[in-house]
């Protein structure tokens, strides 16, 4: 389950700081700086250019709003609206009271710097940076003009400017900061995630090889031990066809693990081999379309003929009829009547046997797990 | 002519583009005195269309020099040849396009020498003879227009295919080896019955018929 913990974090922080800077600017230009609109409404030099550039600062506080909001970020649209920002708060500045760039009356110069701040939250800081300088050059500008840079003036400007713009800078950075945060959270858990699936990959492998080896050791090592200290006899005929199970039990494990198109024909093929190489004839026929087979149930099917093909003594006939219901495994074989031959507990297989003169033939029949069963069944 | 062992031997072409298979199909007919092979051949090409002698039986390979024989299968079997079409690959298509065309029976070249003497021997005889490669391909059919086949015939033609002798699957099928016997030959004249016309198609059929297979209403019908 820790898959896709890493995005959620990451997703819920920045849209929680988009969020939180977006409304803290539209509150501040719409609440704090509307009011001031309408309190100093008389003082204002031209009051439609004042109302005229408000809305457009609020039209740009939307676009921003919704881009940042929508998580587009895109360079050239940030810097534009920045741009258009300076100009209309230089414009509304204008249009305020002559010396009124920061007086109670003003709002547009400390605009200009909230604005900054959410159109330029996802752009380098360097640039909401150059933003506000420019907007304070402007600002000392309008002041200088009017020839309001008295002492109290300075001392106004640099305690007002420091506080706004501090407040910008600190605003800007805290999103920032969050958003790294929540970008190297996302990070840990991606590599989280990939450790995980590293380690699930290492338990499946060793659990195979484990059960693999389980499954050997309680057939393989009773037959190598006999032969080791000599209470079974390499020269009796059921001392070898044994050994000549197991071996044909250790090459379809091996065969287990092999990638290819068709498992059970490949690992019914390498028993084949086995007998081929004991002087067997053996006649592998296929009808129809292979479904694929889950392990267990492959090794169910291919149990009895592993054991009647290393018992066989020299001709086997080996089918594999599959439809939409049912895998059948058929072999026929002249297997000695005294032959050990195991059968599979698969329980959601079946198997049959009949013996026909030196014949030997043994069925292992699979009912496909399917819905739509019962269509066709294959006597 | 016919599958009585006093009379001449059935005559038989090869037409093979390996000549180590038509060494080894010789070597195999040679040991069987009801059969004789006259020619042999690497192209149908090269026994000539108007030299090919009358054999009753025409051996072909479905795979000549890499490409399919099934449009020569078509050719030889409207000029009257009895056809068996031999070959190393089963598919179920390549198999049923074969019998479709008009061969007689399909033999797969790992079948052995005793499925091929037989067949040769009741195809000359216009006898069915279905191999279990046969069988299965035929039990297996679920194309639109494939003839119905009973469960019992059906249940035959796959333990056939299963299977390595008749008694065996008549033990299964608690009948006798003569019945599964005409589970099978049945199950081939039918789709003997939905196949394109062939001249020889109508030997087979009024033989199965001698046969008491089918009666000649089945054959309406």
């Amino acid at each position: 389950m820790i898959s896709g913990h890493g995005d959620l974090v990451a997703v819920r922080i920045t849209r929680a700081v988009n969020i939180g800077v977006a409304g803290v600017v539209s509150i501040w230009h719409f609440g704090y700086h509307g009011s001031k609109l309408i309190t100093h409404w008389s003082d204002y030099q031209s009051q439609a250019t004042t109302l005229a550039s408000w809305t457009a600062l609020a039209v740009i506080d939307v676009i921003g709003s919704v881009a940042l909001l929508r998580r587009q970020s895109h360079a050239a649209l940030a810097r534009t609206l920045a741009v258009a920002i300076l100009v209309v708060g230089s414009i509304g500045t204008a249009a305020g009271p002559p010396g009124g760039a920061i007086a109670d009356s003003s709002w547009a110069w400390s605009s200009v710097g909230w604005l900054g701040v959410l159109v330029l939250l996802r752009r380098p800081i360097v640039e909401l940076g150059v933003l506000l300088t420019a907007n304070l050059g402007v600002t000392a500008a309008f002041l200088a003009l009017d020839n309001a840079f008295d002492e109290p003036m300075i001392m106004r400007f640099v305690t007002v400017t420091c506080i706004a713009v501090g407040a910008n800078v600190i605003v800007a950075l805290a999103g920032r900061l969050m958003q790294e945060a929540a970008q190297q959270t996302t990070e840990i858990a991606e590599a989280e995630v990939e450790s995980y699936a590293h380690k699930q990959a290492a338990d499946e492998v060793h659990a195979r090889r484990q059960e693999r080896y389980e499954y050997l050791r309680g057939q393989v090592e009773s037959v190598l031990r006999g032969l080791a200290d000599g209470t079974l006899d390499p020269a009796d005929p059921a001392v070898q066809r044994r050994c000549a199970i197991e071996a044909a039990r250790l090459r379809r494990l091996f065969a287990e693990n092999d990638d290819v198109p068709n498992p059970l024909l490949h690992e019914l093929l390498t028993c084949v081999d086995i007998a081929e190489r004991r002087q067997v004839e053996v006649d592998l026929s296929t009808l129809g379309d292979l479904p694929s087979i889950p392990i267990a149930i492959r090794r169910g099917l291919t149990e009895t003929p592993l054991a009647v093909l290393a018992t066989a003594v020299s001709s086997a006939r080996v089918t594999v009829v599959s439809n939409r219901d049912e895998v059948i495994v058929s072999i026929v074989a002249d297997a000695p009547p005294d032959a050990q031959i195991t059968w599979t507990t698969c329980p959601a297989l079946s198997t049959v046997r009949y013996r026909e003169g030196a014949n030997l033939w043994v069925e292992t029949r699979w009912k496909r797990p399917s819905p739509l069963a019962s269509l066709t069944t294959i006597p | 002519m016919g599958g009585n062992t006093l009379e001449a031997p059935v005559t038989v072409s090869i037409v093979d583009d390996h000549p180590v298979t038509i060494e080894g199909i010789l070597t195999w007919l040679r040991a069987e005195p009801r059969i004789q092979v006259i020619t042999t051949g690497a192209t149908i090409e090269s026994l000539g269309p108007s030299a090919i002698p009358r054999a009753r039986v025409l051996l072909l390979d479905l795979n000549l020099d890499g490409r399919l024989a099934i449009p020569h299968v078509a050719e030889l079997a409207d000029a009257g040849h009895r056809i068996i079409v031999y070959s190393q690959f089963t598919e179920q298509k390549l198999i049923m396009a074969a019998l479709d065309a008009g061969a007689r029976e399909f033999v797969a070249k790992r079948e052995g020498r005793t499925h091929l003497v037989n067949a040769i021997l009741a195809v000359a005889a216009d006898h069915p003879y279905v191999t279990p490669t046969e069988a299965g391909v035929l039990a297996e059919d679920h194309r639109e227009n494939r003839p119905v086949l009973s469960d019992r015939e059906r249940t035959a033609l796959l333990l056939w295919f299963r299977s390595t002798s008749k008694a065996a699957v008549a033990r299964r099928m608690a009948v006798s080896p003569h019945t599964v016997d005409m589970f099978i030959r049945r199950a081939r004249l039918k789709y003997a019955q939905v196949g394109r016309s062939a001249v020889t198609k109508s030997d087979l059929l009024a033989r199965a018929i001698e046969d008491g297979l089918i009666s000649p209403e089945e054959l309406a019908s």
